[in-house]
Order: C-alpha cells, then structure tokens, then sequence
C-alpha cells in the first residue's frame, strides 16, 4: 500500500506492507540513524519525531504515519553542518559508543523546542527513554544544559 | 523486511466512528482495534486487518457541570499535562500518568488503551477505579454508557465487546474536590510497577472520612478496589495510625502474585506500606 507523508522536511510516497514496522521502512531508505536496540519499545534507539514529538519507531506500523510529518536525526543536521544539540553532545563527551545518540538528541530537540529552559529534572524526564548502555546519563545532562545556560 | 503482522492484508485508517463501526461490523475477517498500538509488538495478533484510531476526533478533555471526560484517544502525555486534571482529586490522574512507561511511550500510549489493554501493569485503571469512572461506548446500536468495573476490578469483559468502540472515560464531578493520591512502587521511574495504589475520599467537619475508594494494581493479575479497606476507613478520624492500620489490613486480605520483580511476600509487605503511604499523601495534599 501506499503512505505518503513528510520525512524530514521532503514530501515522500513510499510502497510499504501494511505489517512493517516504520523503523525497517525508514532504515531501507537509507535512514541508518534509527536504530534498533529491543525491538519493543524498551530502549528509546529507534526514537523518531512523529508531529514533533518523539515515539518509538518500532512500536509504530508505517501506515499510521500517513499525512504526518516525521523525522529522524538526519533530518536535524549533518556531519558538515550539525545542530548545536549535535555539536554539543560531541563537544561534551555525551557520546560514547553512539548507538543511542540520535534517540537522545531527537528527544533533546523535542525538550528543547517546547521548553527552551527546562530544569535538570525536565532533562532527566525527557530523556527517560532513552537508555545508554555505556550509562553515559551525566554527560548527556551536561551537554543539554551547555545549551541553555 | 520482516513484518510485525505477517498475515496482514488491510490497514484501514477511518476518519469518523461510524466509518470505523463499519470497518468492524464487516465480520469478513480476523481484524483488531488500535490507538497507540504499543501493546501490538508484545501480543502479535494473527489479523488480517488493523482498524488505526487516531484519526478519529477522540482526544479531547472536557469539562462539564456533572463530568470530566477524557476521549479515548488522548495520549498520556497530554492527559498528565492538561489542565483540568492538575488538581481534579488531589492530581491522581496526573500522579498516575507520571511513571506510566517512558516519554515516548507516553506520546504513543492512549487512555482507552491503557485501560483496556488488560495488563496486570497497567497504571490509569487502578488511578481510575477510585474515581467511579462510567465508559462511553459506540456501536452500530447507538452511543451507550457503562460502569468500568462493576464488579469492582478491572476485566475488559465487563468494559467492551469486539463489535465495540471505546469514545471515553467520564469521572463524575462530584469526586473533583475529593482528596486522593495515587503511589507507583517501581524498581525504577520507567519500569513496571511491582505495586500501585489508589485512593479518594471526602473529609467531614470532623476530618472523618466519607466515601472512600481504594485500589490496587500490579499485586494480582487484575487492577482491583479492595472493599474491606473502604469499610474500616468509612466514618473513621484521619490519622496517620488509621493510614497504617489500614496498610496492615489491605497485606492482610489480599494473596499477592510472585514475578521476576517481586516475590509474594515482598508484593504483600509493599502494598500495606504503599497503600498508607498513598492514604498519608492524599490527606496531606488535600490540606496545603
Ligand atoms: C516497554 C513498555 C513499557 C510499558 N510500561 C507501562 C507501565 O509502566 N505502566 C502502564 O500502565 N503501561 C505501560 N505500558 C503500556 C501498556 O503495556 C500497553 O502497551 C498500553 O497501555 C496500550 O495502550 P495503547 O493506547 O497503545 O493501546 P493499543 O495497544 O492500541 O490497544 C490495547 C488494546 O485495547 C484495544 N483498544 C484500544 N483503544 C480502544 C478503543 N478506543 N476502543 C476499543 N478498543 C480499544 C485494542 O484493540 C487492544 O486490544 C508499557 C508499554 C511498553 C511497550
Ligand atoms: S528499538 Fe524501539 S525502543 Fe528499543
């Protein structure tokens, strides 16, 4: 069946079964930034904006985001021209092996675009579902507050 | 790419409940409701049509003079957020949407689902059940209107029918001034409970308590009100040793279930003190 709907900012139309995960979908077009840790909705890898607001990829079927907006953490910036969320997370160590970077600076982008001056406490809660296997949660703290302070 | 739903055919996507009734009261073949459809991965069903509800005009939270109604569809997050809940009995409902899975899960997770998914873990019900909450139900019959638990626990038998779609869960105003509280016990924030309580009563001139409702959830397979608890707190002063006597009591009537999370016993202990902790917080807050 057909979904069309916006990815990252492009108008796309894509052939999908109405079983696929939207994770697989957005992974076979090239979207390797979404990644898949559990599979059910534990881990937070597979975090995409779905109308600007974080979700588990792998709990969703493709279909459902049909006239919806949806992006991924190549839709936030580049190697070459990264967002400051991304540059701060660099900057800041707050990545360490990198597998569940994109679902933590998606959400981030979320936090940040609803509540520009969260508290350490909005940070933590924002990002509470996102786990880090290497327990890299102090630094991610660090590198959001570089951005608000 | 291997798919969720093998044997998927038809994902519908109606706009409006009477499209979504037709979709369902086609009986062609195996089909199955969802909102958030976060319960999807862990049950698998063998279906050959999904019937997606999010589109349908079901995420509103209302106010009137004899109801608070939440529409089906509102997500967790939003409910939590809204206004009219902050304090509608002493904030249970945003308490109890507070360490209801994660963030992103709150964006997905729907209140009908929450409540219908029939998860021992689940969290809104138990919140629910001291509310007095009434369904609103459509079906190709018409718009109708039901106990949540008539028989006082949480059993999706008694809450809809296949040929059914869930519109929204009404809580009676009269209980928006009450006190209440409602206490997660987790191993952490974004786990499953290993057991939660809820409570809601009145206080009378003389801070005696009147019409008290008390559940618990995640202890037994099925979120319940625990009636003997009502009986010893109804007319009784309130007092941090009544709170505590009736922890005893609830450990005391209840025959707890062992998981990988707790053990019976430890489930047993950890409901008396969460239950009088629940009991302490709603008297307290309603006071500040
Ligand atoms: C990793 C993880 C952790 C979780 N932790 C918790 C937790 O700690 N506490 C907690 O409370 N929950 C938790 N949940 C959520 C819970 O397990 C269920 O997945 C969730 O409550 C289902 O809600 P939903 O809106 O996604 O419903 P769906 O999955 O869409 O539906 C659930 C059921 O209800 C039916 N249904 C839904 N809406 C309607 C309607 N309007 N009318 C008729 N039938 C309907 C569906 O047919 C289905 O049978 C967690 C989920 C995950 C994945
Ligand atoms: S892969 Fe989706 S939450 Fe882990």
């Amino acid at each position: 069946m057909i979904v069309r709907f916006t990815l990252n900012q492009s108008s796309v139309q894509l052939d999908v079964h109405p079983g696929d995960r939207l994770i697989d979908v957005l992974r076979a077009n090239g979207l390797w930034g979404v990644k898949e840790g559990c599979g059910d909705g534990n881990c937070g890898a597979c975090v995409v904006l779905l109308d600007g607001k974080p979700v588990n990829s792998c709990l969703v079927l493709a279909p459902r985001v049909d006239g919806c907006s949806v992006v991924t953490i190549e839709g936030i910036g580049s190697p070459q021209a990264p967002h400051p969320i991304q540059s701060a997370f660099a900057e800041h160590g707050a990545v360490q092996c990198g597998f569940s970077t994109p679902g933590s600076i998606l959400s981030t982008y979320a936090l940040l675009s609803e509540n520009p001056h969260p508290s350490d406490d909005d940070i933590k809660r924002a990002l509470d579902g996102n786990l880090c296997r290497c327990t890299g949660y102090v630094k991610k703290i660090e590198a959001i507050r570089s951005l608000i302070d | 790419m291997a798919q969720l739903i093998p044997g998927l055919k038809e994902y519908a996507r109606p706009q409006s409940i009477d499209e979504a009734l037709g979709f369902l009261s086609r009986g062609d073949v195996e089909m199955k409701l969802y909102a958030g459809a976060t319960s999807l991965a862990f049950s698998r069903p063998a279906v050959e049509r999904v019937i997606d509800l999010t589109r349908l005009p079901l995420s509103h939270i209302e106010k009137t003079k004899e109801f608070l109604e939440i529409g089906a569809l509102t997500s967790i997050r939003d409910l939590e957020r809204h206004p009219l809940v902050q304090s509608f009995c002493g904030g249970i409902l945003r308490q109890a949407c507070d360490r209801l899975a994660s963030t992103p899960l709150r964006n997905l997770i729907t209140a009908g689902g929450n409540l219908l998914g029939g998860f021992p873990w689940s969290d809104l019900p138990v919140a629910l059940l001291t509310l007095d909450a009434e369904l609103r139900i459509a079906s190709t019959d018409g718009h109708s209107e039901r106990s949540m638990a008539p028989k006082g626990a949480v059993r999706r038998n008694d809450m809809i029918q296949p040929s059914e779609i869930l519109t929204g869960i009404r809580l009676p105003a009269d209980r928006a001034g009450y006190r209440g509280a409602f206490i997660k016990f987790s191993r952490t924030t974004v786990d499953f409970g290993i057991v939660t309580a809820a409570v809601s009563f009145g206080i009378d001139s003389g801070n005696r308590i009147s019409d008290p409702r008390i559940a618990c959830g995640c202890v037994t397979s099925e979120a319940m009100r625990i009636p003997q608890i009502e009986d010893l707190l109804s007319g009784q002063v309130a007092s941090d040793e009544l709170f505590e006597s009736a922890g005893r009591a609830a450990a005391g009537v209840i025959t707890p279930r062992a998981d990988t999370r707790a053990p019976e016993d430890y489930r047993r202990e950890m409901l008396g003190v969460t239950l009088t902790r629940a009991l302490a917080a709603a008297w307290k807050g309603g006071r500040a």
